[in-house]
């Protein structure tokens, strides 16, 4: 026999008494396959009839059931755009109330300012340009003034002398 | 052949089945042990391959058509079971199978069921290293002196195409052992 690397054997060795065993184990293997085999079922039962009527009872729930709806529906929208312009609206209150320059302030508030935080004639001119004093006319000279409120006026309040003397 | 052709209708006739059984389990336990242990390497793995191997003949004898011996038939079995085996572990881990024998193969230096010399190993290692077909040419010819003709039976190969892979393998496992 050609040995051609000196080598008989392999090396591998198999337990002591390992090969007196085997029969027995596949024989009690083949048993225990067999014995699972030979339960017949799980031990469960079912009603009578059910499996004839799974299959309607399924397609029934199908068709009652509310179908998946795309977000986008007419619904939706409405519901989105009314919240939308809710918010819109919102915002523009809230930004107006928080600007401070408001066109028609309340002229007699204005007034009453006016008079309680004692500004005189000079500072008031001073906030107006050239242009805008040159425009403004004294719209009230042409009615409500009586001559005589007027004399009245100018007794009480004015001293002649400091006019003269300008 | 006439030996095999008694055990065969015993194994198929239910009354006989099992102690027919028993004894062919008897007969050739031992030389497909150390086929399939060549081919997976630890003794656990070729105790499981050699059960199922049985098992399945057990349950597959009316299949058999006598068209070639009963040992080439179960040798079949035995190989194509320890392959896939081999395979089964390979794909647990993530390696491929010829790592997975490479690894069995390191592990004999701490294997009990290991006791051979430093040669030895290296012939083992270097079996390992050929492609599958090539071991099981090998191992069957050098170590368990199966003739080609019967080979042929067990790997559905030509006896040419058989002795031109054990030539191969030879060449190889000798520039392997060399080579260190």
């Amino acid at each position: 026999m050609n040995k051609k690397f000196n080598i008989t054997k392999t090396g591998f060795k198999a337990p002591e008494n390992y090969f007196e065993s085997v029969e027995d184990s596949v024989f009690s293997k083949i048993k225990s396959e067999n014995s699972l085999k030979s339960v017949k079922g799980s031990g469960y039962k079912i009603p009578e009839g059910y499996l004839d009527t799974v299959e309607e009872n399924i397609l029934n729930k199908l068709n009652n059931e509310t179908k998946v709806v795309s977000l986008f529906t007419r619904k939706n929208l409405v519901y989105i755009s009314g919240m939308a312009a809710a918010i819109l609206i919102l915002f523009a209150i809230f930004i107006k109330n928080n600007n401070p320059l408001t066109e028609e302030l309340d002229y007699q508030v204005v007034e009453a300012y006016i008079l309680e935080q004692d500004i005189n004639t000079y500072e008031l001119a001073s906030l107006l340009t050239d242009e805008e004093l040159s425009d403004m006319t004294l719209e009230i000279m042409d009615d409500a003034f009586d001559e005589e409120d007027m004399e009245d006026y100018l007794l009480e309040n004015v001293n002649i002398e400091d006019i003269i003397e300008q | 052949m006439n030996n095999d052709q008694e055990l065969i209708s015993r194994l198929r006739s239910p009354d006989s089945r099992d102690s027919a059984f028993r004894q062919l389990m008897t007969l050739y336990k031992e030389r497909l042990y150390w086929h399939i242990r060549k081919i997976v390497i630890s003794h656990d793995d070729t105790d499981d391959v050699l059960q199922n191997t049985f098992i399945k003949v057990y349950k597959n004898i009316d299949k058999f058509k006598g068209q070639s011996k009963l040992f080439s038939w179960m040798y079949r079995i035995a190989t194509n079971e320890a392959i896939t085996h081999l395979n089964k572990n390979a794909k647990r881990f993530q390696i491929s199978s010829e790592e997975a024998q490479e690894q069995a193969i390191n592990n004999l230096t701490s294997d009990v069921y290991f006791d051979g010399n430093e040669i030895q190993l290296k012939l083992q290692q270097a079996i390992a290293t050929l492609p599958q077909k090539q071991q099981l040419v090998f191992n069957m010819k050098y170590f368990d002196n199966i003739k080609y003709k019967d080979m042929s039976g067990i790997l559905e190969t030509s006896e040419g195409a058989l002795k031109a892979s054990y030539h191969l393998a030879v060449k190889k496992i000798e520039s392997y052992l060399t080579s260190d």
